[in-house]
């Protein structure tokens, strides 16, 4: 069956990345990919983008919105539900949403939770406690570890990975003696992974001033993705000095209305909040936030302007970008600092390379067509601008339209396709034994987490 | 011969779904199971669970009752289509069971059932309806099962037998597993058990007796004393073994309570796990401590899962509701039993009601029960992890994906009810009426 | 057990066998002699006590050489012999960890068709060592379906 071509017609281009900054021009689509217009020959569809803004859909590169256990926020009305997660995504033209982390024996539940939230494209990172390496790192045995990892990811279909923390640290005093600093881990652990797609993250929060020193060059070839958090044990300025480009940064904006922040903490400071033990020794908190107005946080925007020439990503304090409900408040807020250029640049193409995609995020001609179109804003202020990008009209995913501002959303009612593992071929369950030590499945078992992937 | 050897097997005998099953197939047949428990061998095996040797009936055709229980087979799809029907008349859906469905199904069975007055009764659903309570004004920490066997140093079974309820929890997480920093296993931890009566557990564990009028009373003491005022027990009973309970609490360093179906069986068991949520919120200002319920059906995570996450406890329209017995069957109602024989705890006046009032029993199941005996339309479907694949959630929320053993023609519980409510929807492979 | 069969000899300690009761008795379990090697039990006034202890000995049959005699109706597999039993531990990482053995893992017990069995009693403690080096599979069993003799 030939694709379906379709031409976003006479709509003002944003795009940064093409050099387009508000020109009328034609963008072609065939498939899922976006395409030079002169290739085009047959047009299925011509959508009339005239009045419109044209841009690619927004990345959210670091959500925590599937995380295993959200349902028992749900239960206690803290979190909202499946389908308003994923509408105020689309309302707001992002077509590709990262999960930042998902354990190893979570990976099913997150994978599930997201299949059961069709729309956006999504990407989930693997959640990687760095004693699940441990074999390995004793036997200082890095291309063991790295053929496994990618065994691993391809197996599970993540994509980069999560590290709570760059150390290991043990509760009991009989286990001190294993402890290892981030000096004597990060080596070994950026030889293991060698070459595997997608970024690294780190919670800031969990890092201290003297990881910088071994972290900042490795991750930056990495292009790990850095999320700064407020109260971090490491201060803004600190990682700034620290660390060069190709990094995305965590907006630290909170959002107005009562919500959750999630936050890692060790086991000593267990009070408050809602806690998941999540597999590592950290522990994952969940508490509710005060109301507080986007215009507080001036001081941290700022400061993260002077990222965005570096390459810093936009995402939202505590990376949860779908619970502000006052989404034109935040981007008003931030546009009153910033300009739209660096708007587009830090919800779009430089999220994208944080997260280490290259056809995301930008409308040249072989990137995925993931195409959002706004109104164009009535004046050229930031209210105009808050007004306009807080809503968008049209969203397409894949080529596909999966919203319409009259209509809302249309998703495909079959989402399997968007999270199945690889299954690559020849699993070797044997590789995976070391990851499972810790844990009572099988290694044979990775291949059932990734739904379908192993039916026969 | 034409016998083969498969391994790592998923099992949804049981809420634990262990992985590790290793069994002989001879053809569409399970011959031998390696490392499943009883429950579990006898689902392979297609044997009764709790009369060991006695061969379960399968629901092998799916079928209307004319009248005075004689019975029509029907191609699926037909069977379906009279369901449809029923349900286009509903004025209320009762769907029930649930627990032992693929998430699959339950997640479409949800996206359909959106706009309709449902009331929700799982076969686990005293636990799920107190736990939900429980959430909404306690913050119980929760915990994997896979943290627990590397972390835990004191275990508590309240109100459990999981012996009795899922039988490997002990030897695969709970308390004897060598875990990553318990590498004692059993002598690494401090286990208790606390039922209204002595049980097996008791061999395992050290096990505190109690009235079951005195539960939250022996919470609410266990509460007190550990903020520092006395130990006073209800009269009657020994404070000792409370006081040894106490002083292995605050030892230890991560601790989790198991709670189980027992207290739920009394009418202020939702109390004790109110009371105990609030203590477990309490201990953790000394050590991680969770609580985790113990619930039987392979899948009532997943239900619970997906229910939350189809906004079920904000729609208006749903209730879930935990106790079969306090439904009213009224006029307009259909119910829906899902894999659940609902007929064998209705009370008589229920089961006269449903009668009197002409509620249609539609039953999706995989074998006989006294349900399907009395259901107007049976539709048959496959076992999970053996005739179809499906996914299931374990007890402590981790999703696995059991696949199927054999090409069989069953059609599975998720192709059933996609076609419920999509009539152009495939059912894939449908089971052939009887001959 | 010595002591239940000891109950059921003559109790004379005549040594008409060439031993005492008790001596013979251990012989009776370990099947090595036969109640007919008591001459004073052949009286008629013993004819219930030959009775009983033929009953005895009959029950003790399925009895492993290392002791284990196993019921499998009080089974429910829950799996906790394996993962205590001594050799296992030491010897498959898999059942140290709570996870069943794999099929071809050299171990004592293995649960099959949810019940317990013997693999290969011969790797039991009781057989490698002296039989009261080893009790856990006993001690643990929470159903009683493992008992020792
Ligand atoms: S414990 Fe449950 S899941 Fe495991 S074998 Fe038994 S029935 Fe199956």
């Amino acid at each position: 069956m030939r694709a379906k071509t379709l031409i976003f017609q006479s709509g003002t281009v944003f795009d940064p990345v093409t050099g387009c900054e508000g020109s009328t021009r034609d963008i072609a689509v065939c498939g899922d990919r976006i395409v030079a217009l002169e290739h085009v020959s047959d047009v299925d569809e011509i959508v009339d983008a005239s009045g419109m803004l044209v841009t690619a859909a927004a990345v959210d590169c670091a959500a925590h919105v599937a995380f295993p256990g959200v349902w028992a926020l749900r239960a206690a009305g803290l979190f909202p539900d499946g389908e308003v997660l994923v509408r105020r995504y689309a309302e707001r033209g992002f077509g590709h949403v990262h999960e930042s982390w998902a354990t190893l024996f979570d990976c099913g539940t997150v994978q599930a939770e997201w299949a059961r939230m069709p729309g956006p494209d999504i990407s989930v990172g693997l959640g990687l406690p760095l004693y699940d390496l441990t074999t390995w790192m004793e036997a200082q045995d890095a291309a063991t570890a790295h053929t496994a990892l990618e065994h691993l990811w391809a197996t599970l279909g993540t994509h980069g990975c999560y590290l709570p923390e760059p150390r290991l640290r043990f509760r009991d005093d009989v286990y001190k003696h294993r402890e290892k600093s981030a000096q004597e881990l990060v080596p070994f652990f950026l030889e293991a992974c060698r070459g595997v797609p997608g970024p690294i993250v780190l919670p800031a929060r969990s890092l201290l001033r003297e990881d910088l020193e071994v972290l900042a060059p490795g991750i930056h070839v990495q292009r790990a993705a850095l999320l700064t958090e407020q109260g971090a044990a490491c201060p803004f300025s600190v990682l700034a000095d620290a660390i060069g480009f190709g990094m995305s940064a965590d907006l630290g904006l909170a959002w107005p209305e009562k919500a959750v922040e999630l936050t890692w903490v060790p086991p000593d400071d267990v009070s408050g909040g809602r806690l998941w033990d999540v597999g590592s020794f950290l522990l994952l908190k969940a508490s509710p936030v005060p109301e507080k107005d986007f215009r507080d946080e001036e001081e941290a925007a700022r400061f993260l302007a002077k990222g965005l020439p570096e390459g810093w990503a936009f995402s939202c304090r505590q990376a949860n970008l779908a619970l502000v409900q006052d989404w034109e408040g935040l981007i008003r807020a931030v546009l009153e600092v910033w300009g739209v250029r660096e708007w587009f640049l830090a919800t779009r193409a430089q999220a994208a390379r944080a997260l280490g995609f290259s056809d995301r995020g930008h409308l040249a001609p072989g990137a995925r067509a993931n195409v959002a179109l706004y109104r164009e804003p009535e004046e050229d202020t930031a209210a105009g601008w808050a007004k306009a990008l807080s809503r968008c009209e049209r969203l397409y995913v894949g080529g596909r339209e999966i919203f319409d501002g009259r209509r809302g959303l249309l998703v495909p009612p079959s989402p399997r396709d968007r999270c199945v593992g690889t299954a690559p071929e020849g699993f070797r369950a044997e590789l995976f034994a070391p990851f499972l030590d810790g844990m009572s499945l099988r290694p044979e078992t990775l291949r059932r987490l990734a739904p379908r992937a192993g039916e026969p | 011969m034409t016998h083969k050897t498969v391994t790592s097997l998923v099992c949804c005998g049981c809420s634990c779904l262990c992985d590790d099953i290793d069994a002989v197939i001879d053809e569409d047949r399970v011959v031998e199971t390696a490392n499943a428990c009883r429950w579990g061998a006898a689902r392979f095996l297609g044997l009764k669970k709790f009369s060991s040797g006695l061969p379960r009936a399968r629901c092998r055709s799916s079928r209307r009752c004319l009248h005075d229980k004689q019975w029509k087979d029907l191609p699926l799809g037909e069977a379906i289509s009279l369901c449809r029907d029923h349900l286009f008349f509903a004025r209320r859906v009762v769907a029930y069971g649930l627990g032992q469905m693929s998430s699959e199904a339950l997640w479409i069975l949800m996206q359909g059932l959106r706009d309709w007055e449902t009331l929700w009764i799982p076969s686990d659903g005293p636990m799920l309806e107190a736990f939900v309570e429980a959430y909404k004004r306690q913050a119980p920490a929760l915990t994997h099962l896979e943290c627990v066997r590397n972390q835990a140093d004191l275990v508590v079974f309240w109100g459990a037998n999981p012996l009795r309820s899922t039988p490997r929890l002990l030897s695969r997480y709970g308390l004897f597993p060598r875990g990553r920093f318990t590498e004692r296993g059993a002598e690494d931890r401090k286990a208790w058990t606390v039922d209204i009566q002595a049980t097996e557990m008791g061999r395992v564990t050290e096990l505190a007796t109690i009235p079951s009028d005195h539960e939250k009373a022996c919470v609410e003491a266990l509460r007190r004393a550990h903020a520092g005022g006395p130990m006073e027990v209800p009269a009657g009973l020994s404070a000792k073994p409370w006081a040894t309970l106490l002083k292995d609490v605050e030892k230890s360093r991560y601790r989790v309570f198991f709670f189980g179906r027992g207290p739920l069986y009394h009418e202020h068991g939702p109390a004790v796990l109110e009371e105990l949520a609030l203590w477990v919120s309490e201990l953790r200002a000394s050590a991680p401590t969770f609580l985790v319920p113990i619930l039987c059906d392979f899948n009532s995570m997943g239900f619970l899962q997906i229910f939350l996450s189809c906004g079920g406890s904000a729609n208006p329209k749903w209730r879930l509701q935990g106790d079969l017995r306090r439904w009213e069957p009224r006029p307009g109602d259909v119910l829906l039993a899902l894999s659940g024989d609902c007929f064998w705890f209705l009370t008589e006046d229920q089961k006269n009601a449903v009668r009197q009032h002409h509620i249609p029993v539609l039953a999706l199941s995989a074998y006989e029960t006294t349900t399907t005996a009395h259901a107007d339309v049976v539709l048959a479907v496959g076992l999970q992890g053996l005739d179809v694949s499906g996914q299931a959630a374990r007890l402590d929320g981790m999703t696995l994906f059991a696949e199927k053993l054999w090409a069989d023609a069953a059609a599975s519980d998720e192709a059933v009810i996609r076609k419920l409510f999509d009539p152009h929807a495939e059912i894939g492979n449908p089971c052939a009426p009887r001959p | 057990m010595i002591q239940k069969i000891l109950e059921q000899l003559p109790g004379t300690d005549c040594q008409m066998c060439g031993m005492s009761c008790a001596d013979f008795a251990a012989f009776l379990l370990s099947g090595d002699l036969s109640p007919q090697e008591c001459p004073v039990l052949q009286e008629d006034a013993y004819a219930d006590r030959r009775e009983a202890l033929a009953a005895l000995l009959e029950s003790l049959k399925a009895r492993a050489k290392s002791g284990h005699l196993i019921d499998p109706d009080k089974c429910n597999g829950c799996g906790i012999c394996l993962i205590v039993c001594e050799y296992n531990v030491a010897n498959d990482p898999e059942s140290r960890r709570g996870k069943g053995p794999s099929k071809d893992a050299k171990v004592v017990l293995r649960i099959v068709n949810g019940r317990v069995v013997l693999a290969d009693e011969t790797l039991c403690t009781r057989l490698l060592q002296a039989a009261d080096k080893c009790s856990k599979c006993q001690d643990h069993c929470p159903t009683q379906a493992i008992v020792l003799i």
